[in-house]
């Protein structure tokens, strides 16, 4: 019996490990999806932690099972032990400095996403993102780099998704997008995030990116795609029914291809 | 009527909350297997589900994306409150505390019938929202407004209203139930058992009522004002400018970041009060099953009741990319990481009660073992969840997910088996059934890691939670094996629970019978018969020792009752019986 248990608690414990392994390596279909950006701190972090929470898993579950094996019923000398200070004190020390590097790590990308300024800020193109159930709206300003007004009122799910008050100069120009981000490669984009109705996410796995959209407030969220190719954008924050196929997609294009693009009008 | 439905005898309270926490658990797996069905095949019918319940089902007789979310937020709420709650704390700790602490009864032996039978109230008004016009709610146990807040459409009418009443009649009962638990355990304790003699178990109790006292009062307020935001029309959640179904909300002015906060703040200490009284019962039976005292139970103690602090200052993990100040964010991050030290500790400290012991492999070992394996796993995981910079990309994805199903769904359950299983004696004077508890163990630790594990890999690959079907997004597709992998598991799985019920009921009557003490245990509850008699102890026990003084150098047994003088250890000394 202990050493069915044993068996069983090793084998789990490589079991875990290997398969694990076997995403970081990419051998199967369930690893990150291709990362797109340059900025690839988090799956760095990611593969760091990975490494040091396996080998704490690893040796817990091993010295687990040992100690199963090990001392089983026939153990005629127990020892009579109630904890040692010492042990536990080195033990917390030596866990917390791990964790608390790891923290620190983490709270480094972290500031970078959050609080790193973009070094030539005219540069940053501006797109708007609305969510509603069950569907996202783009909106980019066009021209004059001025969002037009939108009035609530004004909204019209099939003529005028976004309510746009044709009577606002700025707003002529600007050009809505169903369900398709078109983006240029290499250019830092700011994406300023509006809801129409509940709390929506937007969540772009290949970006690592994910934002949620909050009603009654604009959310802004920076990133930048440094590949060219076609992904997806999917809704991370429960959002009713349909919250399972809100999806659209990210469409990153040369700039060339990109600038032809805002002149074609009606873009496509 | 009186000596069983309504009896002030704390065993018989702890044996209702015993049997309301397994019809909650029935209740709830039963509707995750019917959300897994839908996940994995959502394209299928179900001929007799759609009669029963024909409202869940489109015409072409599949269960509607709706449903699929009124099942996940059905089974998420009455896991966490009807189960994971009540379990582990006012059903063990009813029966048990008073036995363990040398009480013959609760403090307030009225009060705490009476929380059951609020509890149970709480529970039916649950479960009545699956029939009323509209359905259950879909908002997810965490009922994010405004999503909670729009009060007309399927999983939005009055199943939701009645939700939040639930919720709000529970807490009433979790709080008299938390005040009755501290004053018993302050208050009621015999001589000689000071707060550092108490078993492990009494101290698990102890944090999960200080928690449940601080954290509940909360839910309780933020779910009447939800409540009020539905009904009569305030803006304590409702935020400015939406449109619901056509209509335009204008001119209000209330912040759903702020039920993030609230629920959360009770929501994070709510899961430890899922696990606390798991972690120390689990502790009690690894002593008691390798014959060692605890190691380190002072810094046990101190552990738990650091993790319960501790539990209050990090709920903003929850919120990292909900829009919070990203400076409150790495606060909150850095918190969150602190908990891994405690963790860390305790689980070092269970390692080191059966190092060098003389282990019996019984099932209630067996699941203790299990638990300790599921807690380190599913708590590793929080490392990566608690980095705000990783969540970003794992926060809602099944990621989340696998963590916390196998921390606080699978350990605490695991914990839940190895009470039941080792106190089953004291109880019915039987023991369980030891084969059939091995197979179910073995095929349960399999099974849960089978279900829960994968999960971590979808989460890797992106697949966000709470999708009805993943067949809409092209990098989703290819996980569809996977999750195929998980609902066989979960099948699996779910009958093997079958053993655990056929054991538990045959046992009650067939099982084979023991003496008062079968484990060889040390603490007070072994020292009565069992069944214990109706006022437990005839006279007030006199507590000399700890709890845990198994394998004593020069003691004639390997183990020391806690009423046993130190001068009477000596005297039956010499003779080894062996």
């Amino acid at each position: 019996m202990a050493a069915a248990i044993a068996i069983l608690i090793w084998f789990l414990a490589i079991v875990v490990v290997l398969l694990f392994s076997a995403g970081h390596l990419g051998s199967v279909n369930w690893n990150f999806p291709e990362l797109i950006t340059n900025f690839s701190d988090i799956d760095s972090q990611f593969y760091l932690t990975l490494t040091i929470t396996g080998i704490a898993f690893l040796l817990s579950h091993l010295i687990l099972g040992y100690f199963i094996f090990k001392y089983k019923d026939n153990n005629p000398l127990v020892k009579y032990s109630k904890g040692n200070n010492r042990l536990e004190v080195t033990y917390a020390l030596g866990v917390g400095i791990v964790f608390i590097a790891l923290a620190v790590m983490s709270q480094r990308i972290w500031t970078k996403i959050y609080f790193a300024q973009p070094t030539n800020p005219t540069n940053v193109l501006q797109i708007e993102a609305t969510a509603e159930q069950f569907r996202w709206i783009f909106r980019y300003s066009g021209k004059d780099n001025k969002f037009g007004e939108t009035l609530l009122e004004l909204v019209n799910k099939d003529h005028n998704p976004l309510g746009l008050n044709q009577k606002d100069t700025n707003s002529n120009d600007d050009i809505v997008k169903l369900s398709e981000l078109v983006i240029p490669v290499d250019e830092p984009i700011k994406l300023i995030l509006r809801s129409h109705d509940v709390m929506h996410s937007f969540f772009v796995p290949n970006l690592r990116l994910k934002q949620d959209v909050i009603p009654g407030m604009s959310m802004a969220t920076g990133f930048e795609a440094n590949k060219i190719g076609e992904y997806e954008i999917a809704c991370a924050e429960l959002c009713g029914q349909g919250h399972y196929r809100m999806r659209a997609k990210l469409r990153v294009i040369s700039k060339e291809d990109f600038n032809n693009w805002l002149k074609s009008d009606p873009p496509k | 009527m009186r000596k069983y439905l309504f009896s002030l005898d704390h065993k018989v309270v702890g044996l209702q909350y015993y049997l309301l926490a397994l019809t909650a658990l029935i209740v709830a797996v039963s509707l995750s297997v019917l959300m897994r069905l839908r996940l994995t095949w959502p394209e299928d019918v179900w001929p007799l589900f759609s009669k029963l319940l024909p409202s869940a089902f489109n015409n072409a007789g599949q269960m509607t994306p709706d449903f699929y979310l009124a099942l996940m937020t059905m089974h998420g709420t009455i896991m966490i409150f009807f189960v994971l709650t009540i379990a582990p704390q006012a059903a063990f700790g009813n029966y048990f505390l008073p036995l363990q602490i040398g009480a013959n009864q609760m403090a307030a032996p009225r009060l705490g019938q009476t929380s059951f039978w609020i509890t149970t109230l709480a529970f039916c008004i649950l479960i009545t929202a699956f029939f009323v016009a509209g359905g259950a709610p879909l908002a997810g146990w965490t009922a994010y407004p405004p999503l909670s807040i729009i009060s007309s459409g399927t999983g939005h009418a009055r199943g939701m209203d009645l939700w939040l009443i639930s919720l709000a009649v529970f807490s009433i009962a979790a709080i008299l139930n938390s005040l009755n638990f501290m004053v018993t355990i302050l208050e009621h304790r015999t001589s000689g058992m000071q707060l550092m003699r108490m078993p492990l178990t009494c101290w698990g109790w102890m944090a999960t009522a200080m928690i449940s006292l601080l954290a509940f009062p909360v839910l309780l307020a933020a779910g009447l004002l939800l409540l009020l935001d539905r009904l009569i029309g305030t803006d304590f959640f409702t935020p400015n400018g939406m449109i619901v179904n056509g209509q335009i909300i204008d001119l209000r002015q209330g912040i759903p970041i702020l039920w993030q906060h609230l629920f959360w703040f009770f929501g994070h200490p709510e899961v430890y009060l899922a696990i606390l009284p798991g972690m120390g019962v689990v502790s009690h039976i690894l002593a008691t099953f390798s014959r060692k005292p605890v190691f380190g139970y002072r810094t046990m103690v101190w552990a738990t009741l650091a993790i319960a602090l501790l539990g209050f200052l990090v709920w903003g993990h929850h919120m990292f990319v909900a829009g919070i100040s990203p400076y409150l964010s790495m606060t909150f991050s850095f918190l969150t990481l602190t908990i891994a030290i405690p963790s860390a500790i305790k689980t070092l400290n269970w390692l080191g009660t059966m190092w060098g012991g003389k282990i019996r492999l019984a099932t209630p070992m067996l699941y203790a073992i299990g638990f300790v394996s599921l807690f380190v796993t599913g708590g590793l995981g929080g490392i990566f969840l608690g980095q705000s910079s990783l969540d970003i990309y794992l926060h809602d994805t099944y990621f989340v997910v696998g963590h916390f199903h196998l921390i606080m769904g699978s350990a605490a359950v695991f914990a839940i088996f190895a009470a039941t299983a080792f106190w089953f004696p004291k109880v019915f004077g039987r023991q369980m059934n030891e084969d059939l508890g091995k197979v179910h163990f073995f095929l349960t630790f399999i099974g849960v890691y089978a279900i829960f594990l994968p999960m971590h890999f979808l989460g890797i690959a992106g697949n966000p939670r709470r999708y009805a079907e993943i067949s809409q997004f092209i990098y989703l597709n290819q996980l569809q094996p996977l999750h195929k992998f998980i609902t066989i598991a979960m099948l699996i799985t779910v009958n093997a629970q079958l053993l655990f019920f056929i054991n538990l009921i045959t046992s009650t009557f067939a099982g084979k019978k023991v003496n008062e003490n079968p484990w060889q245990a040390t603490t007070l509850e072994w020292t009565v018969t069992s069944p214990p008699p109706k006022d437990n102890f005839s006279e007030p026990p006199n507590v000399c020792r700890g709890a845990y003084d198994f394998s004593l150098p020069d003691a004639a047994q390997d183990f020391l009752m806690q009423t046993q003088a130190d001068s009477m250890v000596a005297e039956d000394k010499p003779v080894e019986p062996k």
